[in-house]
């Protein structure tokens, strides 16, 4: 289990998310707000990136349970890591959301797009998971998470500067943007197809030898 | 054929224990020199490196496709730009530098001759990779901003630091991989950094927004007034800011290597280590402090004269009777200003007798921060002081709207330019911002505001209007803006896309009608002209017309057609069109409040 890069990669997201609250302002914006949220999950995705890694693969091949359980067990340990991770980091994106609302708004106006800003993420990590899986069936599987990572923020800023409506910047509660609901399906779509292509590039050991009776 | 790898001289004769030594350290150089040049090729072929190098490029392109490059915002912009190449060489340089720990074959390289020391000051080498390709980059930017005609002249003491970047993040991680061998550190400090940076390169600051010059302690920042200012300013960035992102390196170099020789210690290398890095961190606290100190009163005072005595810190050149006065620095603009004045007086029948003058004006108050310097200030004097200045300058860029008086020698009324220039998809409007200027001084129109005026628009409510007068139904508007929108090729779509976004309402004695106030946002701000829906639609009907027919139609009764007294119906009639019907005002956009607009006389 690759907890060093867990670890590190939830705390240094954790401390971006802190340093964020520490210096928030009530003349913030929610769309700033919301950009510094997702700045904040960029460890946590990188971190991910290394979740398929296996520094015991050529033994792990030889054993009788099926390749992609490894994988599979990484991912379960670390999904709960994750999510606490992330539902700070949302706390704490709520707390700076209601330090900019003027004193007396309604409830609902100090509510950040958790479902969405979650479903962003978790797509997020599935593809830096999906790019991880495809780079280990190469011969620089070492570096499968190393070249995951990087490539699948690229990847997501390149999404981001696409028009594709995949970053909704709008402003949150009352006046909530109509594009969120839109945003959260194409990112539902995005997500399966990644798991799809991670499931794809798990499914059996890289270098089997071909064995002929 | 031979076995030897080339790393030993041809044998000498041995005189004594002086000459192994040295011999050794000849060894001992060409080693970490094959070495580091290994490293260098391999740092430069990494993919990771290579595409850092084409965002980098990317963006200097991206960057300067739609205004004139000022070199006091560009030497800055270049590092800016820079950081694109930075982060992955840090995070190519990291897996490098921890390849042999990661490969759990940190037993099997003690076993060689080369040892740790000697392979941390390869991979310090192989940065030169890196450096070079951003040296490359740096020359190429500059050449590609000189063929766009940048104002100005480089600073190389800024390029320099641009460079320093990538050299500091080759370092720091080499340091990083020597000390931290998991690939996932060299990315997340890229995230930190990165997040960091992108927080001081948003302009007008991000969510957190460091105070003062403490920006600078960060490797990069880019203060978003540069491209306001009328010159440099010796503090940004500031002359320490060098010497800081040295010592930074110079730190994480003995890092890196202090790792390499932390398993075989040696005392007088670890001792030599140790005063070296004594010395880089009381370097490294004298810029800091030099870097938040604030900005000299002296830098300040000049920024502030130069900005609201432009007559007297302006040079001035006389072209084809029109005076162009711009800020020292600026002479390449003269031409493109004179490109626009020129299309459009060139229409004219026959030219005013009085001069043009074409004045570059200051149009944002730039004292803002970082401009405030050190943070929080140290004494009650100095915060005075600054509000005194941001207040002088503030009144000065709040009088251009109203005061055609206000910079002595102009024209009467004024035509002013602001900073900056477009070129590219902005172009037009630069182009259109002063050519409306030049036709209204021609038609004789004000280009300020009479006055402003403050009004309530409901409880908490209250609206800042500009009273300015509006040639109602006379044929100068019209005309006015013909020349404007004909002046170059680019002015025509800039105008005609200006009307397509939309008309506002002014009100006229005690009708309500259909304006447009300044049809492009870009370029001079301050007292943008105002006109008539009807002239607008008369001006595009005669941009359809044949441009020698209207020119002989203004021409068989000029200066008549600039009187009061000529009429939009008057000049339709003349060009044998109808007049078209004037777009209806928007009845949601009246405001009862709003103080009505008089007629010009």
């Amino acid at each position: 289990m690759p907890w060093a890069a867990l670890v590190a990669g939830c705390a240094v997201g954790l401390g971006l998310s802190l340093v964020a609250h520490q210096f928030a302002r009530p003349s913030q914006s929610p769309d700033s707000i919301i950009r510094t949220a997702r700045v904040a999950f960029a460890p946590l995705v990188a971190a991910t990136a290394f979740l398929t890694s296996d520094p015991h693969r050529n033994l792990t091949a030889t054993l009788p349970a099926p390749p992609w359980l490894t994988t599979a067990a990484h991912l379960l340990f670390a999904v709960p890591a994750l999510g606490l991770t992330a539902w700070l980091q949302l706390e704490l994106a709520g707390a700076d959301l209601r330090i900019t609302l003027p004193p007396g708004s309604p409830a609902q106006a100090e509510h950040l797009p958790w479902l969405s800003l979650i479903v962003e993420m978790a797509a997020w990590s599935a593809l830096a998971v999906a790019v991880a899986a495809v780079i280990s069936r190469t011969r620089w599987n070492e570096l499968a998470g190393a070249v995951a990572a990087p490539a699948a923020l690229a990847l997501t800023g390149v999404l981001a500067l696409a028009p594709l409506g995949l970053f909704p910047a709008a402003a949150t509660g009352p006046g909530q943007s109509a594009s969120w609901p839109g945003s959260d399906w194409r990112w539902c779509a995005l997500g399966l197809a990644e798991v799809l292509v991670a499931c794809w590039a798990c499914r059996d050991p890289w270098r089997r030898l071909p064995w002929r009776p | 054929m031979s076995a030897d790898p080339g790393l030993m001289r041809p044998a000498r004769p041995r005189v004594g224990t002086a000459s192994a030594a040295s011999g050794r350290g000849a060894v001992t150089r060409r080693v970490v020199m094959l070495a580091g040049r290994a490293e260098a090729a391999r740092l430069c072929r990494s993919p990771l490196v290579l595409g850092g190098l084409a965002v980098a490029a990317a963006l200097v392109w991206w960057n300067s496709r739609t205004t004139v490059p000022q070199w006091w915002v560009w030497d800055v912009q270049i590092g800016s730009s820079l950081l694109a190449l930075a982060g992955p060489v840090l995070v190519a340089a990291q897996l490098a530098a921890g390849r042999v720990r990661r490969d759990g074959a940190t037993q099997l390289y003690d076993s060689y001759p080369a040892s740790a020391p000697m392979r941390s000051g390869a991979h310090l080498l192989g940065v030169a990779g890196p450096l070079m390709l951003a040296g490359a980059l740096t020359g190429g930017a500059v050449i590609w901003l000189e063929l766009l005609g940048s104002v100005g002249t480089a600073r190389p003491a800024v390029l320099v630091q641009g460079v320093l970047l990538v050299a500091l993040g080759g370092v720091a991680g080499v340091a990083l991989g020597s000390w931290l061998a998991h690939p996932v550190a060299g990315i997340l400090a890229v995230i930190v950094i990165g997040a960091a940076e992108a927080d001081l390169l948003v302009p007008f600051g991000g969510p957190v927004q460091p105070p003062g010059g403490s920006a600078w302690l960060f490797p990069w920042s880019q203060p978003a007034v540069l491209r306001w200012l009328p010159g440099p300013v010796v503090a940004i960035p500031p002359g320490a800011h060098l010497a800081w992102l040295v010592m930074l390196a110079a730190l994480a170099a003995i890092a890196a290597l202090w790792r390499g020789g932390f398993r075989q210690p040696r005392p007088r290398v670890t001792i030599l280590a140790a005063l070296g890095m004594v010395g880089c961190l009381a370097l490294a606290g004298w810029s800091g402090w030099a870097q938040i100190h604030p900005v000299p009163a002296s830098a300040e005072d000049s920024l502030i004269y130069q900005a609201v005595h432009p007559a007297s810190v302006e040079q001035c050149v006389t072209q084809v009777r029109v005076r162009y006065c711009a800020y020292p620095g600026f002479g390449r603009d003269v031409a493109r200003w004179a490109g626009v004045v020129n299309g459009l007086l060139g229409r004219l029948p026959a030219r005013p007798r009085a001069e043009l003058v074409v004045r570059q004006v200051v149009d944002v108050n730039v004292y803002t921060s970082p401009l405030y310097g050190g943070y929080p200030p140290a004494t009650a004097s100095e915060i005075e002081r600054m509000s005194v200045l941001a207040g002088r300058l503030g009144r000065f860029v709040s009088a251009q709207g109203y005061d055609a008086n206000l910079v002595p020698g102009s024209s009467q009324p004024p035509v002013y330019t602001d900073i900056n220039w477009g070129v590219g998809s902005l172009a037009g409007s630069y182009q259109l911002g002063l050519a409306l200027q030049v036709a209204w001084w021609i038609a004789r129109l004000p280009t300020t505001w009479q006055r402003s005026v403050s009004y309530s628009c409901g409880q908490y409510c209250s609206v800042e209007a500009q009273v300015s007068c509006l040639p109602v139904g006379q044929a100068r508007e019209a005309i006015a803006l013909w020349l404007a929108a004909s002046a170059t090729p680019a002015t025509r779509p800039a105008f005609l896309s200006g009307l397509r976004s939309g008309a506002g309402v002014s009100k006229v004695g005690g009708a309500w009608l259909a304006s447009y106030t300044g049809v492009t946002g870009y370029g001079y701000q301050p007292g943008l002209q105002q006109f008539t829906g009807q002239a607008a639609v008369l001006a595009e009907a005669m941009l359809r017309l044949p441009e020698r027919r209207v020119e002989a139609v203004l021409a068989a009764r000029w200066p008549g057609w600039l009187r009061p007294r000529a009429t939009d119906a008057q000049l339709a009639a003349a060009l044998r069109i109808p007049l078209p019907p004037a777009p209806p005002a928007a009845v949601s956009a009246f405001d009862r409040g709003q103080p009505a607009d008089p007629v010009c006389q």
